[in-house]
């Protein structure tokens, strides 16, 4: 992997930028388009638009990574949270935060009720009215910097482990982000004669079901869009072979199905396994189950209907602080995407 | 050295309940008094046997395994000849229903759940039946206070593989038997107990070690295993060899011996294995704790169905135990560095 | 001397319950300075012994236990991942996305992985996952862990990272029970130069978290006339009820329990109002959760007080204790020690 795309990698992972508050990611993403022009819409999603005299075609990644709205600030300066999306409180005591809103953040660290008082709510995961956070700010310091409906996030950086895995918060999400600004820089160095017309949306708030994309699409009216999402591994020795969903480093997965489309029956989906297979890129169709890629569900549906394909990431632990990538997959998604496109 | 099954058939057949383990003790004291330099028995029970080491700097190694076994007390006989007991131990009620038990005076009973047990297999719904009509015909053979134990036997399944009971724990009797017989050159002061009461919480062993004081300690003890149907994970496998214990639920072992017994399994070619035991306890921990302490660990048998009326185990790690042992008392431990 | 320093040095030292013996070369060489001698005590347990100087002198101990909660592998599986069991009381609710250190030959770094939250069942969601769900990942084969050393026992530990909120707060892993052996070493610290009758062991010993093999062994080896249990106390945070718990930031807490001795924790309280050192007197009455509950079984009876600093989010990755009550910890182990075996001059 090369120098440059493991710091953009790292520098996307790192960023503050829970659903509600994608500020800081859309900013450095502009800042890594080498003056790539670029605007933003009335909701806060960042749209590349690179012209040429091909078919019309939407790519999309969202920026939002798993996050909780502060809905309180006690006397004493604990913070209490909502959740925004469907971030796992199995990942949040002990674990360091950050709070913060467009101009703020501050360390935090995230706490249940202490194990040995538990009694039989430790084997639970933790209500979301049962989380708080601490900063070590006294609380009227702390209400001059933060007040409720302000977010808080997981902190982490990028790492790697042997074997070309890469380690780290909110991946599922920034990644795909990484892939499209490199996908961008490709394509926008082809003159308009060799590519399509096209339109890179990185979406904000994809985690809370809004489907931004769509407000994109709706002016847009591609004629074919292509969705970048993350795929779930449960990939372990001992699993049921039928409940592993992706598998890292076997390739990018083309989902078949999730809970809002229906991909099987889209001639897109169909080509780009197609393609997959003519370049020799390794990818595989799978159902993705419960898991939605929230921005094709309403996509698909605008207007008189877009034809929508949804390439997947693998992922280990996504939505927590440690999510697991292959860097060989990320390089077969990012293949594939440009082959299609 | 070839080992037959004589010695542990001879052992798993004599009558030993928690608390009454004399005729074991006894068999065992005649079994091995001509390889040991001296025996005697201790305010418990305890049978402690010992053999002096040719180290000039002979350190005290304790081996420990139990003589008892789990069991039943008689603690009332109703009208109808009944009999009503209580648990000695772990016993495993879903096991015992409708299995033959034995009193230590040979009578031969039969312990049934009643009618409409449900899903409740405490012992309160459970009673021994032997054949009597009425409370006086059964108080001819059997009183309260009186011990019962399923039917001890032994048989040869496939391959290396022989089920019966009690494996827990006459199989760690008969290792220590068989090693103290095969030992050619006694290094360490070794003392051989063989305990009481271990399966109503370790009570033999802390005595024994406390009297003692062992600078090393070595259990025998069954574990269970990995591979029975649908078992609970576990990296131990019946006929994989002897089971080195890493930690159970009652004691986390030495690290520098754990590592000196698997070198030297693999130094002569020994089979072992690691084992992280979840659930039970051992005479391990009272051995480790005993005084200032000893460096402290155990040999375990992998065996399926613990506590019911088949355990079941392979000879292969049968023979593997004993051969480690021996190879272990050969070791002077005065001169190995942890 | 700088306590936080100290805390972070002892903390970051592998010690994981049953397995403390790895440490102790580097625990030894951290607190070497401070005592006059330091000897291994009981099962893996290390004695850090401040002389009086007198023949016969009695020996107050102070037991900071030196094992942390941690995990060990239970299997290799055929992928390379790991399946693990705890060591000590690890939290489960803190397991997901976390980084762990497998003391392998080399120390390799491992993530722990689960079935993905947005796979899983609203049963399964609501549910804590097992240690059977867990896996261990650290990117290599089975082949090449088996070629570093890593089988059935190997221990792992929390990656040790140390932070600061707050001039006072600071939180990381293993301050259970690192804050109590700084704890110790700063009342030997304030009673250099003073003239003694008697010695002072810090018994740092194993287990505590796991079977309490070190404790027991340690302080039998050493044969104590008086026993003050250093441990940590849980702190309040919302979710917490009052009762059961200390503040963080108020002094040290006191417990008073059957297992402890009532005149020697009368005597420490009252050392610690006559002296303004804050300290939270505490009912613990069945148990003190320490390692005090074998001191009633421990050879022909010896006085033991329980001192313990307080402490959120216990058994977490990050524990978070007061540097203040850290300190006035050792202020009032000392004032005690100072006060009833201290040789006062004549007038």
């Amino acid at each position: 992997m090369k120098k440059e795309f493991f710091d953009l990698l790292k520098s996307l992972c790192e960023v503050f930028g829970p659903t509600g508050c994608e500020g800081r990611v859309a900013d450095l993403i502009e800042a890594s388009l080498d003056g790539i022009p670029c605007k933003r819409d009335a909701v806060g999603n960042l749209i590349v638009h690179l012209e040429g005299k091909g078919k019309k075609v939407l790519v999309t990644a969202p920026m939002d990574e798993a996050g909780y709205m502060i809905t309180d600030i006690d006397d004493k300066g604990y913070v209490r949270f909502e959740k925004t999306g469907n971030a796992d409180n199995g990942c949040f005591a002990g674990k360091r935060l950050t709070l913060g809103n467009e101009k703020e953040l501050i360390s935090a660290v995230g706490g249940v009720k202490v194990l040995h008082l538990a009694g039989g709510e430790a084997g639970d995961t933790p209500a979301t009215d049962k989380l708080f956070a601490e900063t070590g700010l006294a609380a009227e310091e702390l209400k001059k910097k933060l007040e409720k409906s302000d977010f808080a996030a997981l902190e982490g950086s990028l790492s790697t482990l042997p074997g070309g895995y890469l380690v780290g918060k909110a991946l599922e999400a920034r990644a795909l982000c990484a892939l499209m600004i490199e996908a961008i820089k490709e394509m926008g160095s082809k003159s308009e004669e060799e590519r399509n017309d096209l339109y890179f949306v990185f979406t904000v708030k994809e985690k809370a079901g809004m489907s931004t994309a769509s407000a994109a699409a709706y002016s847009i009216r591609p004629e074919e869009a292509y969705l970048l999402g993350f795929a779930p591994a449960n990939d372990f020795d001992g699993v049921d072979e039928h409940l592993k969903g992706a598998r890292l480093g076997e390739g990018v997965v083309l989902a078949l199905k999730d809970r809002r489309v229906l991909y099987f029956d889209s001639p897109l989906t169909e080509r780009a396994l197609g393609v997959a297979k003519e370049k020799g890129i390794p990818a595989y169709g799978a159902d993705m189950g419960a898991c939605g890629d929230l921005s094709a569900g309403v996509l698909h549906l605008v207007g008189a209907g877009i034809p929508c394909a949804s390439l997947r990431l693998p992922c280990r632990n996504p939505e927590t602080n440690r999510v697991i990538v292959k860097e060989n997959d990320l390089e077969n998604t990012l293949s594939l995407l440009c082959a299609l496109i | 050295m070839k080992i037959d099954m004589k010695i542990l058939k001879e052992l798993m057949l004599i009558h030993g309940v928690s608390g009454r383990e004399r005729a074991v003790a006894k068999r065992i004291e005649e079994m091995i008094t001509p390889y040991v330099d001296w025996v005697k028995y201790d305010a418990m029970g305890n049978l402690i046997c010992f053999k002096k080491g040719s180290s000039p700097d002979a350190k005290k190694l304790m081996l420990a395994g139990h003589m008892d076994e789990i069991g039943f007390l008689v603690t009332s006989i109703d009208d109808k000849g009944y009999i009503h007991s209580s648990p000695i131990g772990g016993i495993h009620y879903v096991s015992a229903a409708y299995s033959n038990v034995r009193f230590e005076d040979g009578t031969v009973g039969v312990i049934v759940p009643e009618a409409n047990f449900g899903n409740n297999f405490g012992a309160d719904k459970f009673v021994i039946d032997i054949g009597a009509t009425s409370k006086k015909e059964t108080e001819k053979k059997v009183k309260v206070g009186d011990f019962a134990a399923p039917v001890s036997h032994l048989q040869h399944l496939t391959g290396s593989f022989w089920s019966g009971r009690p494996f827990d724990d006459r199989i760690g009797c008969a290792i220590m038997v068989h090693s103290a017989m095969e030992l050619k050159d006694c290094k360490n002061d070794t003392y051989f107990v063989f305990t009481v009461q271990e399966e109503v919480g370790c009570r033999g062993s802390k005595t024994s070690a406390y009297a003692i004081m062992p600078d090393y300690s070595l259990a025998f003890d069954v574990t269970g295993s990995g591979d029975g149907p649908k078992a609970r994970p576990m990296a131990v496998s019946l006929g994989r060899g002897a089971a080195v214990k890493v930690k159970d639920s009652s004691v986390i072992c030495d690290q520098g011996f754990v590592s000196l017994l698997m070198d030297l399994a693999k130094e002569r070619k020994i089979a072992a294995q690691l084992e992280i035991l979840e659930g039970g306890g051992t005479d391990t921990c009272s051995m480790q704790t005993a005084g200032a302490g000893s460096r402290a660990t155990a040999i375990s048998v992998p065996t399926r169905y613990i506590h019911s009326n088949n355990e079941t185990i392979s000879k292969k790690d049968y023979d593997a135990s004993i051969a480690l042992t021996v190879a272990l008392l050969e070791t002077d431990l005065s001169k190995v560095e942890f | 001397m700088d306590a936080k320093k100290l805390l972070e040095a002892l903390g970051s030292v592998t010690t994981v319950s049953g397995f403390e013996e790895r440490g102790h070369g580097q625990v030894k060489e951290i607190l070497a300075p401070y005592f006059d001698e330091i000897a291994p005590a009981g099962v893996a347990g290390l004695a850090c012994i401040s002389r009086c100087g007198k023949e016969n002198a009695p020996l107050v101990l102070i037991d900071g236990h030196l094992d942390e909660i941690g995990l060990i592998v239970t299997d290799i599986k055929d992928d390379g991942l790991l399946t693990v069991g705890s060591l000590g009381g690890i939290d489960r609710r803190t397991l997901t996305g976390e980084r762990f250190i497998v003391h392998a030959n080399e120390p390799l770094f491992a993530v722990t992985v689960k079935k993905p939250y947005c796979m899983m069942n609203g049963n399964e969601q609501r549910k804590t996952p097992s240690m059977e769900d867990l896996r261990l990942f650290t990117g290599k084969t089975k082949e090449e862990l088996t070629a570093l050393g890593v089988k059935v026992g190997t221990t792992i530990g929390y990656e040790k990272n140390y932070f600061s909120l707050s001039d006072d707060l600071f939180f990381g892993p293993s301050l259970d029970n690192a804050a109590a052996a700084v704890a110790g070493t700063l009342a030997v610290e304030m009673l250099k130069g003073k003239e003694l009758g008697c010695d002072i062991a810090l018994l740092l010993s194993s287990q505590e978290e796991s079977f309490g093999a070190g404790f027991k062994t340690g302080a039998f080896s050493l044969d104590p006339d008086e026993i003050f249990v250093v441990d940590v106390d849980l702190g309040n945070t919302p979710e917490t009820d009052k009762n059961k718990t200390v503040t963080v930031g108020e002094g040290p807490s006191v417990a008073l329990s059957v297992q402890t001795d009532k005149a020697m924790t009368r005597s420490v309280i009252d050392i610690a109002k006559a002296k303004e050192i804050p300290c939270q007197p505490v009912l613990n009455v069945k148990s003190t959760g320490t390692n005090a509950s074998a001191v009633p079984f421990l050879m022909g009876g010896i006085p033991c007080a329980v001192v313990s600093i307080p402490l959120k989010y216990m058994h977490t990755p990050a524990e978070g204790i007061s540097m203040k009550d850290l300190e006035n910890t050792g202020k009032l182990l000392a004032a005690y020690i100072e006060e009833r075996y201290g040789v006062k001059e004549a007038e």
